[in-house]
């Protein structure tokens, strides 16, 4: 299904800059969750940019919309506040992927729809 | 006048690499005589994740680490470049917004050859000379393409380089300005077109040489500085004969011309080319140093600038990844095949 | 809350069934339910299909389901949870006659996945996951169970030996299953080199794409003992239902299933017993790691040993604990909103002594586990024979 503008503005507070929430424990909700029903109190925080992958696997058959990339490596990250995501990890030779391997944030292009649609942007992970 | 200069500066490279091998084997052309006559012996190429809006970030970002304000404060922001991702549609405002500068922000590209990223440079010292913005980004990037075949795909590579201008806690004072512009136009793309065209040999002296050792010559007399009150020279670099031919021209030993000198292993990174020399300079200079910096952009001019360095550089150097290690450490060397299929130059079926 | 029986079961050969529709596949399964059973009108019908709009442009299901079975002004209610879209609708059948809101309910799954191409059906599947936070970031469904697979590897020492017997076995037992898409066996060999699909899974420890459709009647236990008394009774003792986070990164434990775990624990509560009462299980194998892990979380086996199980043969129909006798989701087929429902068939046909070939030595009672995505939800049902 193609990104087309409203979709891909609304999440870019946390693509681009990994906006999130935490609240009195510590517990970071990216995205944002309804928390505040159980009666949390959350705040505004931005996401670390530094972590460690959890797990991974080197994918071979990708959607269309990454397929230039295969086999690409893609993981669970726990960053250094806890926070869990999901992201490729690029720049990296597949083989050389293992848990607990450092990595960091990097900004780059994550899909392109078709010809004339958006260019999308995102996060990625780049070993330390 | 306040002082003014810059605050923070940041490199991106991208870490794929092609030699110049590799290219000459698929053109039955002469590797030796590219590496020779131009001194380019690979070049940077970027992964299909890159483009010059995912450098300039990760540049803005490595940036704002040594300035060690929040994005937030940034008051302009321009990009240039000769490859923005789109043909209509800014970069500057992805960046903007990357870096949290929005939406109090003013913004606009640049696209001037390949001095889009010094005049970028240039506007945001004088706004912020002016007072009209406390923190002005500037940053220079592009990955720019050679058509396959032709004496530019040796050459035309991928980087970025940004730069935080401001008032107060700076690394290099910005010591003088100059331009030196005239319309010679020895390199252009017409609409619709995919690869440039270029002048030949009329690329040099008309047009690089004229130019560049006008706007050194210019700014040296302006500011009364001679090269040997000069510590670094950086001049902008489409290969790695001509940069080493101006500095000698100029009356620049070698060793001056060196530490920004990146051309032979990173390729020509058009409005990101004596930038990128630029950081390479403030990753290693010391506190009272000059630096000449002199960029050049085909049919656009030449910018010019004398820096001094500043105490404070010493405390925010190793804030970010260094350009020189970024270029030589952890590259993945890439076939003709592959950069063939990162660069997009094989047809598919669409 | 009034006992459930199964009266009636319907199923047809699953595969890629170019010359039949969704209508058409979900009417084969639907009358043939209805026949078995022997029953000529529905108080009220559920059906269970995860992504009809996006495989055939067609929603609406409820009104197709009523119209194409000439049962209108029937009721009738589509539901949706991805992959246990069929476990839903048995739930929520059994939920109206338990209640005694009806008396004969038809509850039937159908996903008819070959009227788009393989990207689209892909694409399709991928929903079942967080759009925005895992799609977006090109992740693929073979490539979060392969993140499971792999944590648990790393944790428990599971090994890709261990991962392919479960394929081996699911084959094997497929084998001997009419209606099984792939029904011949397969060797370890062959499912150990097949085409990598996400490191470190491979095309045959995948479920396939399948067009199918299953179906079941049910009634309370008390009008079956009276009115239907064809097939040996088989009732319903205990439902549960789960959910957990859309993402996987957003799980407190990668190596386990908890929404199986939690709905399990609801169904043994309601059924009075333990995993150790149950017989024999159909699982949610979409990848064979699921299996693994879901063995674990029904209490089958402890954490970390159900890869020894599968290997041991434990999982096997002449093992402690047979799981999956109809094939699995791997050689049955994988129609998404179907399996839920098939799976509830596969215990009635054992329970009752109808499973042919595959027939177990006089099971009592058996568990039916079904799950959505990457165990973002998962219903649990026990049944046991009268």
């Amino acid at each position: 299904m193609k990104i087309i503008p409203p979709r891909y503005h609304r999440e870019i507070p946390r693509r681009y800059r990994l906006e999130a929430e935490k609240d009195d424990t510590g517990r970071i909700y990216f995205p944002p969750r309804a928390a505040y029903i159980s009666g949390k109190s959350v705040q505004p925080c931005r996401l670390a940019d530094r972590g460690k992958v959890v797990t991974f696997t080197v994918i071979h058959t990708a959607p269309k919309e990454h397929s230039d990339l295969t086999p690409y490596p893609l993981g669970i990250i726990e960053l250094d506040d806890g926070a869990r995501i999901t992201a490729q990890i690029a720049d990296v030779d597949p083989a050389q992927v293992e848990i607990g391997m450092r990595v960091r944030i990097e900004f780059r292009r994550i899909r392109t729809e078709d010809e004339e649609g958006l260019l999308c942007y995102g996060y990625k992970v780049v070993p330390e | 006048m306040p002082d003014v200069g810059i605050i923070g500066w940041g490199a991106n490279l991208p870490r794929y690499r092609i030699k110049a091998e590799s290219i000459a084997v698929v053109w039955g052309a002469d590797a030796d005589n590219y590496k020779r006559s131009l001194q380019l012996f690979e070049k940077s190429v970027p992964a299909p994740d890159q483009d010059t809006v995912t450098l300039s970030v990760e540049a803005a970002r490595n940036a704002l680490k040594r300035a060690t304000i929040d994005g937030s404060r940034i008051g302009s922001v321009y990009v240039g470049s000769e490859s923005h991702p789109y043909a209509v549609k800014p970069t500057g405002t992805i960046v903007a917004e990357a870096v949290g500068a929005t939406p109090e922000c003013h913004c606009a590209d640049f696209e001037f050859a390949c001095k889009a990223g010094s005049e970028a440079m240039f506007v945001c010292f004088a706004q912020v000379s002016a007072g009209l913005i406390d923190y002005g980004l500037a940053i220079g990037a592009d990955t720019s393409q050679g058509a396959p075949g032709d004496a530019l795909e040796y050459s035309a590579s991928a980087g970025a380089a940004a730069f935080i201008f401001g008032r107060e806690n700076l690394v290099a004072k910005v010591e003088e300005t100059y331009s030196y512009m005239t319309d010679t136009p020895d390199f252009w793309r017409r609409e619709n077109q995919h690869y440039p065209q270029h002048g030949g040999r009329f690329t040099g002296e008309p047009a690089y040489f004229r130019h560049t050792l006008g706007a050194a010559r210019g700014i040296m007399k302006k500011s009364g500085a001679t090269p040997e009150d000069i510590d670094y020279a950086v001049f902008h670099q489409p290969n790695g004969k001509f940069p080493m031919t101006a500095g000698k021209r100029l009356g620049f030993p070698k060793e001056k011309v060196e530490t920004g000198w990146l051309v032979p292993w990173l390729g020509n990174t058009y409005s990101g080319a004596s930038p990128l020399g630029l950081t390479a300079v403030l990753d290693v200079a010391k506190p009272g140093q000059r630096i000449l910096m002199v960029s050049f952009g085909s049919g656009a001019g030449s910018d010019a600038f004398i820096f001094t360095v500043q105490d404070r550089i010493v405390e925010v150097r190793d804030l970010a990844p260094k350009t020189r290690r970024q270029l030589d450490e952890n590259k993945f060397y890439l076939d003709y095949g592959r950069y063939a299929k990162f660069r997009g130059k094989i047809l598919r079926n669409r | 809350m009034r006992e459930v029986a199964v009266i009636g079961v319907g199923l047809h050969k699953w595969g890629e069934l170019w010359d039949m529709s969704i209508r058409d596949i979900l009417v084969t399964a639907a009358v043939a339910a209805l026949k078995d059973a022997g029953v000529d009108h529905v108080d009220s019908m559920f059906l269970g299909c995860m992504s009809s709009g996006l495989f055939s442009g067609q929603e609406h299901l409820a009104s197709v389901m009523a119209d194409y079975l000439d049962l209108t002004p029937a009721p009738a209610t589509r539901v949706e949870s991805a992959c246990a879209s069929g476990g839903l609708a048995v739930r929520l059948g059994w939920m109206e006659v338990a209640s005694g809101l009806s008396d004969i309910v038809l509850v039937g799954g159908v996903e008819k996945m070959t009227d788009v191409s393989g990207t689209e059906a892909t694409f399709a599947l991928s929903t079942a996951a967080d759009t925005e936070y895992e799609g977006y970031q090109g992740v693929t469904f073979p490539g979060l169970y392969a993140m499971m697979a792999r944590a648990h590897m790393n944790r428990y020492g599971t090994t890709l030996e261990q991962l392919s017997q479960v394929s081996v076995k699911n084959h094997a037992n497929g084998a001997l299953n009419p209606y099984a898409q792939y029904p011949f066996p397969v060797t370890l060999e062959t499912v150990m080199n097949s085409t990598m699909v996400a490191e470190p899974l491979r095309l045959l420890h995948c479920s396939p794409i399948t067009d199918g459709a299953a179906a079941l009647v049910l009634c309370p236990a008390e009008l079956a003992r009276k009115s239907f008394r064809e097939h040996p009774l088989v009732v319903i003792t205990g439902s549960g239902h789960a959910t957990d986070t859309i993402a996987l990164h957003s799980r407190a434990d990668l190596t386990t299933i908890k929404a199986a775990e939690v709905a399990a624990k609801r169904a043994y509560e309601m059924a009075g017993i333990g995993p150790d009462d149950i017989d024999f299980a159909e699982v949610h194998d979409c990848f064979t790691i699921a299996e693994i892990m879901t063995t674990e979380a029904l209490g089958f086996f402890a954490p970390g040993q159900g890869g020894p199980a599968a290997e041991n043969g434990e999982t096997s129909r002449e093992g402690s604990k047979p799981i999956n006798t109809s094939g699995g989701l791997k050689a049955k087929g994988h129609p998404v909103g179907a399996t839920g429902v098939a799976q509830i068939i596969e215990l009635v046909l054992q329970l009752r002594g109808e499973a042919g070939k595959r027939q177990l030595k006089e099971p009592r009672r058996g568990l039916a586990q079904n799950m959505g995505g990457s165990g973002g939800s998962s219903l649990v049902h026990i049944l046991e024979k009268r």
